[in-house]
């Protein structure tokens, strides 16, 4: 299994490559080029929209041609903001996989910073071996606003938010697998078994 | 539901961990690696590491613990002490830290959090704040390890530092720091109050029942301890199982 990891220049790429390497994932770091040998492509949740909106501009096409080519690709966090058109964040354009506004968190202390529990509300092969209730780790001040398909999990932070959707081979979730102990760990394995089908 | 966090410190000097009272005092607690694993296998919802070391060879070793430390942590790291500049900032977040943590390096250079916030995120961005009572139930911003004082008021600092881009608060209280006597309640409800960011208490955790009370009536989102952990005095799920019996969300 070969995982490519979006490096936009936001630091801590660290927990991810080491989370994927701990359930015998192959690491490749993509800066520029997507390397064809890739079976899974992730952008990770580190750093702000703008910034990273900027970053991803120049492979923007080549991410657009490996999901229309079949690839599976993941978006963490902030990487899940970057699916979407745009966000309140910051300025530029994210992928434009999903349809929607990134908005502002607009209950509670910001960030939601911590372990909420989140819901399963439509059975996904990603969610396997893990109870309908888990506590995952979330750290962002946006979610996207999205009722759309594909909507697997939701997290409720005085108002329901996605916590995980999976639409064909689009898969993204606001929290951080990868910071999320053995359900995390679960997860990520999980997505590798998809790809793998 | 979001849960309260229990939060083990791990304060370092020269590569080991150890613990001091009201800022002074150290006594060697142990190693930082094992004491990590430790906790991460206890159950802790987060891991905070400051460097308290004076040295410069104790910095770089800093570096090479973080890197270590987070290797084999699947739950969010928290680092900070002697952060000084964006270039510490980086070496630490890019050596698999999640946040950093900043104290004395803000209060001289604010803008220093404006800086970290745009290009890591205000999640990334935590500002320590050491609080020391003063006259008339105010409380005064310490600088240096608790040494030099500052003449700034705790709650105006927090709100300006949070105006700034800090995404979180890490309130210690100088005068409760290591003599487990409990957490100082009025300190930390009076800050939460006033931010919409969350704080994370710390200074003075003796017992389950003060990490309650800071959970409670202290409305703090997260409580931070190390000696009741260090010495084995209570581990990390007995806490959340007092917590979760008195009806505290908290993650088991």
């Amino acid at each position: 299994m070969i995982i490519g990891i979006i490096d936009y220049g936001a630091s801590n790429l660290f927990s991810l490559k080491a989370a994927f390497e701990r359930i015998g994932g192959s690491v490749k770091m993509v800066e520029s080029n997507i390397p064809y040998e890739l079976d899974l492509l992730v952008m990770p949740g580190v750093g702000s929209f703008g910034q990273a909106a900027s970053s991803i501009e120049h492979i923007r096409e080549s991410v657009i041609d490996f999901i229309n080519n079949g690839g599976t690709f993941v978006g963490i966090c902030l990487g899940l903001h970057l699916m979407f058109e745009s966000s309140e964040e910051g300025p530029g354009r994210g992928l434009g996989l999903l349809a929607g506004q990134v908005k502002r968190i607009r209950s509670g202390k910001v960030p939601h910073m911590g372990w909420s529990e989140t819901r399963l509300i439509e059975n996904s092969d990603l969610w396997d071996g893990l109870k309908n209730v888990e506590y995952f780790y979330y750290a962002h001040s946006y979610f996207p606003e999205y009722f759309g398909d594909g909507i697997k999990a939701l997290v409720d932070y005085g108002e329901k938010m996605p916590a995980m959707v999976q639409k064909g081979n689009l898969i993204g979730v606001q929290f951080h697998p990868e910071k999320s102990g053995i359900p995390g760990q679960l997860l990520l394995r999980n997505i590798i078994n998809t790809v793998k089908k | 539901m979001l849960a309260k966090r229990i939060i083990p410190c791990l304060d370092i000097d020269g590569g080991k961990v150890v613990k001091g009272r009201m800022f002074n005092d150290l006594i060697v607690a142990g190693d930082p690696l094992e004491l990590a694993m430790n906790y991460r296998d206890q159950g802790a919802d987060e891991l905070v590491l400051l460097d308290i070391s004076a040295t410069v060879q104790g910095r770089k070793t800093m570096v090479e613990l973080v890197k270590r430390i987070a290797g084999v942590l699947d739950i969010p790291f928290t680092v900070g002490g002697g952060v000084r500049n964006l270039d510490d900032a980086r070496a630490v977040l890019w050596n698999g830290a999640d946040k950093v943590s900043v104290n004395t390096a803000a209060v001289k250079n604010p803008e220093m959090i404006t800086s970290l916030a745009e290009v890591y995120g205000a999640q990334s961005v935590v500002v320590s704040i050491d609080a020391r009572k003063v006259k008339n139930e105010n409380y005064e911003v310490y600088i240096e390890g608790g040494h030099k004082a500052t003449g700034l008021d705790v709650i105006e600092w927090a709100i300006r530092a949070t105006e700034l881009g800090a995404g979180e608060i890490l309130l210690t209280s100088i005068d409760m720091d290591g003599t487990e006597e409990g957490y100082d309640i009025a300190l930390t409800s009076k800050v939460s109050k006033s931010l919409a960011v969350p704080v994370i208490a710390s200074g003075g955790g003796g017992s389950p029942d003060h990490i309650y009370r800071v959970l409670t009536e202290g409305l703090a989102d997260a409580a931070l301890a190390a000696s009741i952990f260090h010495f084995n005095k209570y581990s990390i799920g007995k806490v959340k199982e007092y917590l979760k019996e008195r009806g505290v969300p908290i993650r088991i």
